[in-house]
């Protein structure tokens, strides 16, 4: 009877530590399986750079795909089935939406702004978050949202003067952008910002507007170097997700193309000048980290790239007869040579 | 049926320990419980002490960080807002800045595109071809979105902490540039080494992990980051205080040591985070020596137990064997008490035994006296020629047999007086009158026996002749009888024998001595037994019965008298006789 009784004391002190040393260790990483959402429109190289650096990221703080978190990745290219994607992440109920482009987030930031619990969101890209209504103050969002802005709407400006720095003796540059009507606020401001610095720089702006995917091809073999000087693309993500028809034009007509990401420039962009999607994936993996810990959106900062590359392409200006100002190329952070 | 011997060893081993570790076990639990008692409510107290010296620290640290660079925001945004009023007096502005601001090392004015216009430095003139470009700064970018804010910390070539402030440049509500300045934080670098606590450390992380600033600069210049501690991230993530008492607060420092460590958020700069971390042993010392007092009090009352323990278990051990011996004890007394009822049955029974005996030997010898009386007539008729004359060898014959006739008269008589002794039926016929005429009339009787016998006889009565007392004249007549007979038979030839008559109120004493052979010391304790004869005294009469003292002792202890004796071997005895005179007289 005795022994009975000592052996049940022994037993329930080994649970408690067993249980103490369970919670200690749980406590060190996630507690549960966590589902995110990611939404991106179009399928371009630059997001998809941008979603690698933001699992692995995740990876690194402790999110095990599989295990600790689970990623539905939707990449819708037309934007009116934006809404029907973050429907679906509602009703998996996922714990985060992580979106790429103005027009992914606005989709996700108005399907869930007025659920009884707003579900969390993280934009990876987006040119400007107050000209897109998701935040209510860079700092303070105030809302579900927050994230880091690409910065390539006020780029526009600087992708203009690099295009400048390049060739001074271009006056009319080409811009693709998305028709008025879809009314992409980024590529609005966009256009807004590279018609002021056109105007300063005493530049003329010829613009090429696409309304859907399927134009791109055909838009793109308008812009020949009778028309202009050189094109840029600006922040409108209906013609990031058809880049590669603009560089290849640009290479076909020989145009210097300002572009803002490693890939297009990789892929012939004579120049480019943006963040590095990758770092601004990690970034983001950290903000919803930080979310997934408990913390409000809507106190979180929104962030901007913690990294800005500028990059030259000297195969193709070789190609199209452009020999780069030795100013430019010693302040290049990425030269492609091959 | 054959059990292995270490399954037997373990059967009676086994419970012993089961028991002793059970109870030991439960002391020490009961121990534990009480220490606990104390000690949880001790420790709570000192951890939160601690936790709350930590924090204040860090708070203080909090605070100047927060004042410094705040300071530094204000003073470029009150600028910024002047030269939106005034854009011409920029330039006067911008060097007014860098003078009331110790801490900028630069000003600076850019435009949309991050190209600078105009920047003053405190060290050196700017000329006009060193214009930078703040187009790949990220706080230029924050500020051009309308945030003032503070980029990252990073090291300058003086190796001093540096960071970038940026703060938007408004012109009729619309931003058209932003006011750039690089701040020297080194006046925090001596408030983190002046707050420093006991043995301990501060040190500054940024939003990414990264130490900025430390008690010890040259630990910055290793740019380490701390993002994996759970502190860091509690503090720089989730913007929590940690205060040092959550298991998430606990971590070991690069030299492996445990340590005790708090964290505020800083909000500035994008959220830093202040950290102030101290050995567990510096810093909970007082909660680690009440530990060791619990322990220590603990221990000696597990020891003071196992000795209670013990000597209980020797008070039982005691007890068992005491209990074992009043058993044994108890069984002894109740086999005396049976052995006692044994011995007095047989005494019973020997007493019967001795009664018949008695009787027996009473009856024979009332039976053998009548056949020897006539024996003894017809042997004197004989002798005394009624039956014609003798010869003289039928003479000598008849008195051989008439003297042996005698003897055994004699000792018919012993035996008869011995058994009416021990029946109770001796009977005591007294009269008063003198025993001196008994005495002198066995005195000259003995006197004729001793000087034929060539031995010295004399009698010493009191001057005074003997008053008459109550006595029984034929118990004193034996007992003079085996006295005298004693002495002149154990006397040899040249001896002498004296007898001693003395009297008091309250006793007459009489008493007989000789030279004669004396009795041997070994053999005196059994003088006074029934048919006891000397080995000296068998040599010398072989024809005694050893009744004679036998029954002389017991006449006068029936007299409620005494009779002792003194006696040396091969010099003689003296027996005394003393019988109470007022006894006596009562009869």
């Amino acid at each position: 009877m005795k022994s009975k009784f000592f052996i049940s004391i022994f037993v329930i002190v080994v649970v408690a530590i067993a249980t103490v040393a369970l919670v200690q260790k749980k406590s060190s990483g996630p507690q549960r399986m966590y589902k995110v959402g990611i939404l991106a429109r179009g399928a371009s190289a630059t997001y998809m750079s941008s979603i690698e650096g933001f699992k692995k990221k995740m990876a690194a703080l402790g999110y095990t795909e599989g295990e600790t978190v689970t990623y539905d990745i939707r990449i819708v290219d037309a934007k009116e089935d934006l809404p029907k994607a973050v429907d679906a992440f509602i009703a998996a109920s996922v714990d985060l939406i992580h979106t790429y482009s103005t027009p992914a987030t606005q989709a996700a930031y108005k399907a869930t702004r007025n659920l009884p619990a707003p579900i969390p969101i993280v934009f990876g890209s987006l040119g400007d978050p107050l000209n897109a209504g998701v935040v209510k103050n860079i700092q303070r969002p105030d809302t579900n949202v927050t994230g880091v802005a690409s910065l390539s709407t006020e780029l526009t400006a600087k992708r203009l003067e690099l295009l400048r720095d390049v060739d001074p003796a271009v006056k009319r540059v080409a811009v693709p952008r998305s028709t008025a009507e879809l009314n992409d606020a980024a590529s609005l401001r966009s256009i807004e910002i590279a018609t002021e610095t056109a105007a300063r720089l005493g530049i003329e702006l010829v613009l090429y507007p696409v309304r859907s995917a399927d134009e791109h091809a055909a838009v793109a073999k308008e812009i020949t170097r009778t028309e202009v000087d050189g094109i840029i693309i600006p922040a409108d993500s209906l013609i990031f997700a058809g880049i590669s028809h603009y560089v290849a034009q640009s290479l076909k007509e020989k145009l210097p193309l300002a572009g803002f990401d490693i890939t297009q420039v990789e892929g012939g962009a004579l120049v480019g000048f943006g963040p590095d999607y990758e770092t601004m994936g990690e970034q983001s993996a950290l903000l919803a980290h930080q979310i997934l810990r408990g913390r409000s959106p809507a106190v979180i900062a929104v962030e901007v790239p913690k990294k800005l590359l500028l990059m030259l392409n000297q195969k193709t200006a070789r190609a199209i007869g452009i020999a780069f100002p030795d100013a430019l190329v010693r302040s290049a952070d990425v030269v492609i040579d091959e | 049926m054959n059990r292995d011997p270490a399954d037997i060893i373990s059967a009676i081993v086994r419970p012993l320990v089961i028991r002793w570790a059970a109870s030991v076990l439960l002391a020490t639990a009961v121990l534990v419980g009480i220490n606990l008692l104390w000690l949880v409510p001790v420790s709570s107290t000192v951890r939160s002490a601690a936790s709350v010296l930590t924090l204040e620290t860090a708070d203080r640290v909090r605070t100047n960080i927060e004042l410094h660079l705040n300071t530094a925001i204000e003073a470029l945004t009150n600028t910024a807002e002047e030269i939106g009023i005034e854009s011409d007096r920029r330039d006067l502005l911008l060097a007014r800045l860098l003078k009331t601001s110790a801490a900028l090392e630069w000003v600076a004015v850019a435009d949309t595109v991050g190209a600078e216009q105009r920047r003053f430095d405190r060290t050196r003139m700017v000329r006009p071809g060193e214009a930078r470009d703040y187009s790949r700064q990220t706080a230029f970018y924050l500020a051009l979105e309308g945030a003032p804010n503070i980029g990252d910390v990073f090291v300058s070539p003086a190796l001093e902490p540096h960071a970038i402030l940026a703060v938007p440049l408004r012109r009729l509500g619309k931003i058209d540039g932003v006011l750039m300045a690089e701040l020297n934080m080194r006046n925090l670098l001596k408030v983190v080494r002046e707050l420093r606590v006991k043995e301990g450390l501060i040190y500054v992380v940024d939003r990414q992990g990264f130490q900025i600033l430390h008690s010890d600069f040259s630990e910055v210049l290793l740019r380490k980051n701390f993002f994996n501690r759970p502190i860091v991230q509690k503090v720089i993530l989730d913007i929590h205080i940690a205060d040092g008492l959550s298991p998430d607060d606990r971590y070991r420092n690069e030299r492996g040591v445990p340590v005790f460590a708090a964290g505020m958020p800083i909000a500035v700069a994008g959220g830093l985070g202040v950290f102030v971390e101290q050995p567990r042993r510096q810093a909970l010392a007082t909660e680690r020596q009440m530990i060791l007092l619990a322990l220590a009090t603990t221990l000696l009352g597990v020891f003071a137990f196992i000795l209670i323990i013990r000597s209980r278990r020797r008070i039982e051990e005691a007890n068992i064997r005491l209990h074992d011996l009043l058993f044994e004890i108890d069984g002894a007394g109740k086999m005396l008490v049976r052995r006692d009822l044994e011995l007095s049955e047989a005494n019973s029974q020997l007493r019967e035994i001795d009664r018949i005996k008695s009787e027996f030997v009473s009856v024979a010898a009332h039976q053998l006296r009548t056949p020897l009386t006539g024996i003894k007539w017809t042997v004197n008729a004989l002798l005394a020629g009624e039956f014609g004359q003798l010869s003289k060898t039928h003479t000598s014959t008849l008195r051989a047999v008439l003297e042996t006739a005698n003897r055994l008269v004699v000792l018919i008589g012993d035996l008869l007086n011995v058994a009416r002794l021990e029946e109770g039926r001796y009977g005591l016929e007294t009269e008063a009158r003198s025993p001196e005429a008994l005495i002198r009339s066995f005195a000259e009787r003995f006197e004729a026996v001793a000087e034929e016998a060539g031995i010295s006889f004399s009698l010493a009565l009191t001057p005074k002749p003997l008053p008459a007392f109550s006595h029984d004249p034929q118990s004193l007549g034996i007992i003079l009888e085996n006295l005298l007979e004693n002495a002149v038979q154990y006397t040899r030839r040249g001896g002498t024998i004296s007898v001693a008559v003395r009297e008091s109120d309250t006793a007459l004493t009489i008493s007989v001595s000789d030279t004669g052979i004396g009795i041997p010391r070994r053999e005196q304790v059994k003088m006074f037994t029934k048919f006891f004869r000397a080995p000296n005294a068998q040599k010398l009469q072989p024809n005694g019965t050893g009744l004679g003292l036998y029954l002389a002792k017991n006449i006068v202890e029936r007299n409620r008298g005494a009779m002792t004796f003194e006696s040396a071997e091969g010099q003689g005895s003296t027996f005394t006789v003393v019988l109470p005179r007022s006894k006596l007289n009562t009869g």
